[in-house]
């Protein structure tokens, strides 16, 4: 057993109003310098919809994340063969019309237009020519299904969506949507990594975040197409790839990184977990209908003694364990099981889990009461009747398995049916009490879930472990001397001369 | 150990002529007998036997040697414009760097009639030597010695594809397409000759250690012949532009059917003209 620590992440979809300020709070501090305008580390897109860039979950078109080949695991993108074929030109990266063209508008011409008669108005300018354009995408152009319907019914998770649903899902005062926010998801099996020719990309031994060392990376843009979450970025100007860094400099001063910080409808946690890394390459190579479970297997126990004489024996810091009994994380996708990984079968592992949204069925009202489902004696509202398919959300994040998804909707669904029970006592208790059992759960969890859910502090939700980096500059330096020269962190110290 | 043997013999007949000295016969061979005999007839240059008596001065004739165009007189003009101007490649005007001993040697061996040196009578040229001339020209047929193929650096009217070789035309030669070159270098006989020890520029060096064997230069001047006699030079060397154009662009439609499914764009695509 070779236990390591992860920084991971679970976003609760039922919770994201989609108002971006995420998005915002990351692009104000990463992203606004030359070269970097189009990027956005966090973006959030509305589902069903092709997100960013466009249809990004099509790796029949992109080709990124990994398959297997016999019994080896492969890149889907590169290879060191077949690099040679593709070494002065890289297939299969988006084009700036899959990101879309970043502009800004000529706001002077606000305040130097000549009087007239109608007021003023501040064409917009694209940022890469400096010239008018017209604007015709941007990464959020299909927000709550607007743009285009092209967009919506393109989505790639529809595949296994029937034609009727699919009918359904497009008619009127039937249309539904939910939000789907994403940052790079800091994989244990990272496809961006593997596939860099110049070794630029690493995993931080101590947390898992996953970076682009600014001075290694030679512009290959490998990890552009390798990721399949399109989550690496190239920037124009410098010539370097950059993605999210988990606000690393936020998380070693015990903050919580900007988009968690900024989140309005509170929907992040952050926790880290602890995972054998021995696994990792067996576990992603498990066959599709296996790699959910597979996954949760790989994530330890922090309260297991064993587990904790492993991680003190591979360096993991005792307080680091100790954050790691704490984890928000550990809860919802060990012990809950309420939170699944994105499109698991791109095989890198990711680390960013998501609670899938409880979308509202379909309602019927009978002498002005207005009841969920047509049927108002089921015990769970039949999920087939959900506005947005399972089969829709299964593609999402089981790899199309449907039991396990309504396995998911099923408890989330039996505490909402508990909790209502409890307060507003319109259902009885009895059948909140079945509806727990149905759904493999107890009334502590449930307790639990809800109190996790709808009450968490600030504390409860960010529990950040120290970082501890002293101990990480201790293998090149004496950490007192470099504290004293350059602070801590890697930054250079000054230095007399060009 | 025969051949030192027998060079030997030849210096010791020579030596009977007080006034030759054996040197003029080595450096006739090595410097003039590719382009003049002496009473073998004309071949590129003049037949030099009897010169004693048709030049003006032994004085005169290591100056003509050295250099054609230092003498003015009348009988230098004539053999100026009976031979177009051609100036031996071991003359000033040619580059030539000859010194004086050497060039003295020669004339005395010259004037002496070229004692000891024989004069090779060459087969008559057939058919088939012909096609063995085309062969070796175009590189089907090895030299027996190593040497390269002509249509490295020359072509001629005939080839097809591309043409031949241009680089003949890099290092000082007037023109690398050789149709007209059995005329230009004094008919089978010249050619032969300068084919035999050829004092060209480039050639010297390369076929000076590769000669080629007696048959391969009947053979070469035979498909020469045959050559100028048939066609007229082509202008080739715009074949290869009008080539690399087609061929470029036939190359970029097949790359594009060949990666027919490559990786275009994504969004385009999919709204298309709706946008």
């Amino acid at each position: 057993m070779n236990v390591r620590s992860q920084v991971s992440m679970v976003f609760h979809l039922d919770k994201c109003i989609g108002c971006h300020t995420c998005s915002i709070a990351c692009k104000n501090i990463w992203t606004d310098r030359k070269g970097t305008e189009y990027m956005w580390f966090n973006n959030v897109e509305t589902k069903p919809g092709t997100g960013y860039p466009t249809q990004w979950e099509d790796q029949s078109k992109y080709r990124g994340g990994w398959e297997v080949s016999g019994s080896r695991l492969r890149l889907k993108s590169t290879g060191k063969a077949r690099i040679i074929t593709n070494i002065f030109h890289n297939p299969h990266l988006p084009t700036m019309d899959d990101y879309y063209e970043p502009w800004t508008y000529k706001y002077e011409d606000l305040f130097n237009a000549p009087a007239g008669t109608d007021q003023p108005t501040a064409l917009p300018i694209s940022k890469v020519t400096g010239e008018y354009i017209d604007i015709k995408a941007g990464p959020n152009w299909d927000d709550d299904l607007s743009g285009s319907p092209i967009y919506a019914a393109n989505d790639p998770n529809l595949k296994n969506v029937t034609e009727e649903q699919r009918q359904q899902l497009q008619a009127i005062e039937r249309l539904v949507f939910f939000y789907f926010p994403r940052i790079c998801n800091h994989c244990l099996n990272p496809a961006c990594v593997a596939s860099c020719p110049s070794g630029a990309l690493y995993k931080r031994g101590e947390d898992g975040i996953v970076l682009i060392n600014q001075k290694r990376c030679r512009a290959w843009r490998s990890c552009v197409a390798a990721c399949p979450y399109k989550k690496t970025y190239y920037n124009w100007s410098t010539g370097k790839s950059e993605k999210c860094l988990l606000c690393y400099p936020r998380l070693e001063t015990g903050q919580a990184p900007a988009c968690f910080h900024s989140c309005v409808g509170r929907i992040r946690y952050l926790g880290v977990l602890l995972y054998d890394a021995d696994k990792i390459e067996d576990i992603a190579k498990l066959p599709p209908e296996k790699l959910v479970e597979g996954q949760r297997d790989l994530i330890l126990d922090p309260n297991d003694p064993a587990v904790i004489e492993a991680a003190r024996k591979s360096g993991v810091h005792e307080s680091v364990i100790e954050s790691a009994q704490r984890s928000p994380i550990y809860q919802f996708v060990k012990v809950w099981k309420i939170a699944l990984p994105p499109h698991i079968e791109y095989r890198t592992l990711p680390m960013l889990y998501y609670v899938p949204p409880l979308l509202p069925v379909l309602g019927s009202s009978a002498n002005n009461i207005y009841e969920n489902g047509t049927n108002a004696e089921a015990i769970f509202h039949p999920f087939d009747e959900t506005r947005v398919p399972i089969s829709y959300l299964a593609s999402l994040f089981t790899v199309g398995d449907e039991a396990k998804m309504r396995y998911v909707l099923r408890k989330l669904m039996a505490v909402r049916t508990f909790k209502r029970a409890e307060t507003v006592g319109d259902i009885p208790m009895a059948v909140a009490l079945e509806a727990l059992k149905l759904a493999d759960t107890t009334e502590a969890e449930a307790e639990e879930i809800y109190r996790m859910t709808a009450l968490p502090t600030f504390a409860q939700r960010f529990v950040i472990p120290p970082m501890h980096r002293e101990e990480a500059i201790e293998a090149f330096k004496d950490p007192q001397d470099h504290k004293r020269a350059a602070g801590f962190g890697f930054m250079d110290a000054p230095k007399r001369g060009l | 150990m025969a051949c030192a043997f027998l060079a030997f013999d030849a210096r010791e007949a020579l030596a009977q002529d007080a006034n030759v000295k054996a040197a003029g016969l080595d450096n006739f061979k090595k410097y003039c007998s590719s382009c003049h005999s002496i009473g073998g007839g004309k071949l590129v240059g003049p037949d030099l036997a009897g010169l004693k008596e048709r030049a003006p001065s032994r004085d005169w004739a290591i100056a003509f040697t050295k250099d054609p165009k230092s003498q003015n007189d009348a009988y230098s003009k004539k053999i100026r414009a009976d031979f177009n101007d051609v100036m031996s490649p071991q003359s000033k005007a040619a580059g030539g760097a000859l010194d004086d001993q050497t060039i003295a040697d020669i004339v005395d061996f010259i004037f002496a009639g070229g004692p000891g040196l024989a004069q090779k009578k060459l087969r008559t040229a057939t058919a088939a030597d012909i096609d063995t001339g085309r062969a070796i020209f175009m590189g089907e047929q090895r030299l027996t010695n190593g040497g390269p193929a002509c249509i490295s650096c020359h072509s001629i009217a005939g080839v097809t594809g591309l043409g031949g070789g241009t680089l003949a035309s890099q290092v000082g030669a007037k023109n690398p397409d050789l149709t007209a070159a059995f005329n230009r270098n004094g008919g089978e006989a010249g050619l032969r000759a300068a084919l035999g020890s050829p004092q060209f520029l480039v050639m010297a060096q390369v076929y000076g250690k590769q000669p080629m064997t007696e048959d391969e230069v009947i053979a070469l001047t035979a498909f020469l012949g045959d050559a100028s006699r048939k066609t007229e030079p082509d202008q080739r060397s715009d074949y290869l532009i009008i080539y690399g154009i087609v061929g470029a662009i036939a190359l970029l439609f097949a790359l594009d059917f060949i990666w027919i499914k490559r990786f275009r764009n994504v969004r385009k695509t999919l709204v298309g003209d709706q946008s």
